[in-house]
């Protein structure tokens, strides 16, 4: 769906994005992360054909996008990170009116509008001055405008930023949403652990260069493919415990043990999921009580500053 | 399709009591003007027999517009663009399938309905004239049509500096440096042209009367052709003929009259009118290529 070759982009002397390569599926929900200034908004407005490429190529859908903006316009909604409202102008006119600059016909505006509002949950404020909605509102309403078109890609830059919990969770409803619809999605955010929950896939880029693209699961396995595992036993006494703790001791892989409660052991596993798998095989046949078997979950942003330092 | 731009702008400007009160405001100012120059002719009526009171009355009025028009309407459209750049809005438009192109266009058209109405709101003022008589409806209307390219053109120059500038600020101050230097420099270098016109000729004005009106124009100064300042003296003294005294005192400007008497004043109007209104298509067509360029692109810490 989505295609980056070797794209850069100078500002004078200042490269923001430095030959940035990926993929990215149809269907995908994919988030691009990278601290504030790593180029992340330059690459999307880039892709939304506001900004000419200094060098490299894109793709969306096949088509590329400095030659035919045209055709990229009526695919990609586009919804920017920082962006205002006309004033005297009503929810579902500010709606008709990008459905107009999209030439989409008059039948279909007023069903869209409808569809669109009820989507963003703002039907109730249809016919609401849009100057005068929320902060929140306004971001709904301006992802609304972003699919008046009905594009198959949609660009969204820091749609959550400035957003309370509640907007946050209800942003996250309308994007699983989207995703349901078939819609690719491409997010940015600075903030991982947000992403990763509701991402396929993501990006990391820093300085303009691409750090990590994969699934989140593949992200997880590269930064914290050895993360300890923890295991909780049920109704475990002193001495079960250094019967597992003996047992675990002799199993490949293992390069650790600690008893962090009375009854919780954290293994540090130097290998694969093969072997945790194994692990975990071992210590059902050894009729232990296990309640509970996970890795540690990977503290993103601890990720994050790794993947992102100078 | 209508122009998605020109119909939602028309639609916020028409809302609520904003433009009303404009209009009304700009009224009232020209009506004080009215009636202060009613009473410098000394007609507080204006019977048949103060025909002559009449037409000063429209001079006068006529020349208050224009002034106003130039003074105006450049701010009208110095925010057009930047304004939308800086309230974070244009993004929002090129990524439509509106081209830049009809989103300047849009934006310049609805600006310019604007100034027309508040023209033509003022013609009941202006009709007054036609109580003692001694100019006809088609030549108040074609003053009317003179206004509006002059507006066209003073617009399209607010719409370029716009298009230019990222702050409205900026943009309004060369808008008005751009229109003074349209209104001062033109005649600057016409009046320097004229004068040595006026030394090849040894300063007779008899012989322009047999020449023919191509051998007239070479004499003419092309940069007046840009001025709308000189098209509105050109369409007074045509409609009026009460013009000599003014050229007169703008130096050399005695024998443009001549030169422009023999080669007949509406010419040179319509040549204006002509000039300023491509001038102004020009301009606004050139805003468009601009916001499009990637210079307006700032880097964002």
């Amino acid at each position: 769906m989505l295609k980056l070759d070797n794209l850069t982009r100078d500002y004078g002397k200042f490269r923001a994005v430095d030959h940035l390569s990926l993929k990215i599926g149809a269907g995908e929900l994919h988030g691009f992360v990278g601290p504030n200034g790593a180029g992340k908004s330059t690459t999307m407005r880039m892709l939304a054909t506001l900004l000419a490429p200094t060098s490299g190529k894109a793709y969306v859908d096949g088509v590329e996008i400095s030659r035919s903006p045209s055709k990229i316009r009526r695919m990609v909604g586009y919804m920017p990170d920082f962006f205002g409202v006309y004033d005297g102008l009503k929810s579902w006119e500010y709606l008709d009116f990008y459905a107009r600059c999209y030439h989409i016909p008059a039948k279909e505006r007023d069903r869209m509008i409808d569809q669109l509002l009820e989507l963003v949950n703002l039907s109730d404020k249809k016919f609401a001055y849009v100057d005068e909605l929320s902060r929140g509102m306004k971001q709904r309403l301006c992802l609304a405008h972003s699919l008046i078109h009905d594009p198959k890609l949609l660009i969204l830059d820091e749609p959550a930023s400035g957003m309370d919990p509640r907007a946050r969770a209800e942003m996250k409803g309308i994007l699983k949403t989207l995703k349901e619809m078939g819609k690719t999605v491409l997010i940015s955010s600075h903030i991982l652990p947000e992403l990763s929950e509701m991402c396929d896939s993501l990006t990391i880029i820093d300085h303009g260069k691409l750090v990590f693209s994969g699934s989140v699961g593949a992200l997880d396995k590269k930064m914290n493919g050895n993360a300890p595992i923890d295991i909780a036993f049920s109704g475990a006494d002193e001495a079960e415990i250094d019967r597992a703790v003996e047992m675990l001791r002799q199993q490949p892989g293992v390069t650790g043990i600690r008893q962090e409660e009375a009854g919780l052991l954290r293994v540090e596993l130097d290998g694969d999921e093969a072997l945790a798998a194994g692990l975990l095989k071992r210590l059902i046949a050894d009729d232990f009580a296990v309640a509970d078997f996970h890795r540690i979950p990977m503290n993103l942003e601890k990720v994050f500053m790794e993947v992102t330092q100078e | 399709m209508m122009n998605p731009i020109l119909s939602s702008s028309v639609r916020r400007r028409m809302r609520g009591v904003r433009t009303p009160v404009i209009i009304a405001l700009y009224d009232l100012l020209i009506a004080a003007f009215a009636l202060l120059i009613l009473d410098g002719v000394g007609a507080k009526a204006l019977p048949m027999s103060r025909m002559r009171s009449g037409i000063d009355y429209y001079i006068m009025m006529l020349g208050v517009q224009f002034l106003l028009t130039v003074l105006i309407a450049p701010a009208m459209t110095a925010g057009s663009i930047s304004g939308e750049r800086e309230r974070q809005t244009l993004d929002l438009l090129l990524v439509t399938n509106t081209g830049a192109f009809r989103i300047v266009w849009g934006k310049f058209l609805e600006s310019f309905a604007f100034a027309a109405l508040l023209i033509f709101s003022t013609l009941p003022m202006l009709c007054i004239v036609m109580i003692p008589g001694g100019v006809t409806l088609f030549q108040i209307l074609t003053a009317m049509l003179f206004m509006l390219v002059t507006a066209f053109g003073a617009l399209s120059i607010g719409t370029l500096c716009s298009a230019m500038f990222r702050r409205t600020v900026a943009s309004t101050v060369a808008a008005y440096l751009i229109v003074f230097a349209i209104g001062a420099g033109t005649l600057l270098v016409a009046g320097i042209q004229l004068n040595g016109v006026a030394a090849k000729f040894n300063y007779d004005t008899s012989q322009f009367a047999q020449m023919t009106t191509r051998q007239l124009m070479a004499l003419v100064p092309k940069a007046l052709f840009v001025n709308p300042g000189m098209g509105y003296l050109c369409m007074v003294a045509d409609q009026t003929l009460l013009m000599h005294s003014t050229f007169n005192m703008l130096g050399s400007g005695y024998y443009l009259y001549y030169i422009l008497e023999a080669m007949r004043f509406d010419l040179l109007v319509w040549i204006n009118m002509g000039v300023v209104a491509a001038l102004g298509t020009v301009f606004v067509s050139a805003s468009a290529l601009m916001i499009r360029s990637g210079r307006r692109v700032r880097v964002r810490k």
